[in-house]
């Protein structure tokens, strides 16, 4: 398939940075549109804690793991049932997403295991775009 | 050429719901509350609204 190229938006939050929209479908058929930024040092799908309960996630389809962020070690709550996640641009490829949820965590961050098994992206930051690759 | 892509766009400035989740719809603010299940709940929230947190410092540089 062709290069999806998008250009970097500011979604009210001040300055334009890589964010791309997933429409994400929960384990329980909850659906919704979430902004996430383009996260190259995320392993996986990382996302605020208020998403699990809005995605339908039940505390007995978490499990608590230590894991490292910027700011030292945080407890992260980790899915233990897919998600579903579609970019709106291209509709007919749906992937598995396993979201790791964090609290504090204010951004949600679409990394490696996840977006980037499925999509190759290449950062263009002089042009505030980034773009996307079927694999 | 980028393609500015399809979903909901925000056309207000967030940094005053600093901490807060938002519900935008046609890139409004409608709603907001401290908890996403609360501002679910507001009866002026719809299911197809789109729901966001807003980062503390959302003017500030991001780390991640």
């Amino acid at each position: 398939m062709s290069e999806l190229v998008v250009a970097y938006r500011d979604l009210g939050l001040g300055e334009p940075r890589p964010f791309l929209i997933l429409n994400v479908t929960g384990p329980g058929g909850a659906k919704g549109p979430i902004a996430g930024l383009i996260d190259t040092g995320a392993d996986g799908t990382v996302l605020p804690a208020g998403y699990a309960p809005l995605m339908g996630y039940s505390p007995a389809d978490i499990a608590a793991q230590q894991g490292a962020g910027v700011g030292g070690s945080v407890t992260m709550h980790q899915a233990t049932k897919p998600s579903k996640a579609v970019i709106p641009e291209i509709p007919d490829f749906e992937f598995e997403i396993n979201p790791c949820f964090v609290e504090g965590c204010q951004i949600a961050l679409w990394g490696r295991k996840d977006l980037m098994q499925h999509f190759d992206v290449k950062i263009m930051e002089r042009k505030k775009q980034f773009a996307l690759t079927q694999a | 050429m980028a393609a500015v892509q399809q979903g909901p766009e925000v056309l207000e400035d967030l940094t005053k719901y600093a901490g807060s989740w938002v519900a935008i719809r046609d890139g409004k603010v409608i709603a907001d509350a401290l908890d996403s299940v609360e501002l679910r709940n507001k009866p002026e929230v719809h299911k197809d609204d789109f729901l966001m947190p807003v980062p503390d410092a959302a003017s500030s540089a991001f780390l991640f």
